[in-house]
């Protein structure tokens, strides 16, 4: 299992990432949504992807936009981590086409749950 | 709704043990500012409030909490870590302060600011609320001021 980590933050990418490997994936990590969509490409289609909203670049909601506009990503699970936390912000999130949020901030217990509702991981 | 001193207390607080593994308790009374080496993190709302929180801490505040967030020893530690760090907190601390304002607003990207030597002022604002909290002996003030232009 591979998971893609999109997070401006070293720190966070570093928190997320060992979850991650603890629960068995292997980490591909990118500093921003365009790198995120440059890691898609070069790494192939991880089995999610955990990207953060406030970004520079590209942010978390023009990278699951970009994601979603292209048919070869249409069943990529996707889910936000990030200090969103207002109803309108997870609406727009969710019709751009994120599966799953998780806000910060979160612990492991939280992710593996996300994970869970999706199926993916350890825990499926 | 505006932030309240509790509502900064309780979420800086529950970052800090959440995802530092770090307490912090209130200091009581009015602190004096952060002295000596610090940081200073500044994050912007803007939309239908329009303001910005500001996190200033002392340098070894910023260093315990890399040590616990990334497992680094002191002397490992490097000053873009510093300012990673402390980045991160100032966009969690604001991400939720920004649930608490009216809505919908917008969070701006963080900026931190390190020195010995440096003065902080937000022009055209007012604080709203502030709060010193005290972690491991270490200061960390967190203040949120609103636009008054």
């Amino acid at each position: 299992m591979r998971a893609l980590l999109i997070d401006d933050s070293r720190a966070i990418r570093r928190i997320i990432g060992d979850i991650m490997k603890s629960l068995g994936f292997e980490i591909t990590e990118a500093i921003h949504g365009l790198d995120g969509l440059a890691k898609l490409e070069e790494f192939g289609i991880p089995d999610i992807v955990l990207v953060d909203w406030n970004m520079p670049e590209m942010n978390g909601l023009d990278f699951i936009k970009a994601v979603r506009a292209d048919p070869k990503y249409v069943d990529l699970p996707l889910m936000m981590v990030t200090t969103e936390t207002e109803m309108e912000r997870l609406a727009m999130a969710f019709v751009a086409g994120v599966n799953e949020y998780v806000m910060k901030p979160f612990d492991k217990a939280m992710l593996v749950e996300k994970l869970e509702i999706l199926g993916i991981g350890a825990a499926s | 709704m505006h932030p309240s001193q509790d509502d900064l207390i309780s979420i800086t607080q529950n970052i800090l043990s959440t995802m530092i593994s770090m307490e912090a308790s209130p200091m009581g009374g009015k602190a004096d500012p952060v002295a000596g080496k610090r940081l200073t993190g500044c994050i912007s709302i803007s939309g239908e409030w329009k303001g910005a929180v500001v996190i200033q801490s002392s340098e070894a505040f910023t260093r315990q909490a890399v040590c616990n967030m990334l497992q680094m020893k002191p002397t490992e530690v490097s000053d873009s870590d510093l300012e990673d760090v402390l980045s991160e907190i100032t966009n969690m601390i604001g991400g939720n302060i920004k649930s608490l304002v009216k809505s919908p607003s917008f969070l701006s990207l963080p900026s931190v600011t390190v020195g010995s030597d440096f003065s902080f002022q937000l022009k055209g604002s007012r604080v709203l609320a502030e709060t010193s909290l005290d972690c491991n002996g270490e200061q960390l003030d967190v203040l949120v001021c609103e636009s008054v232009t």
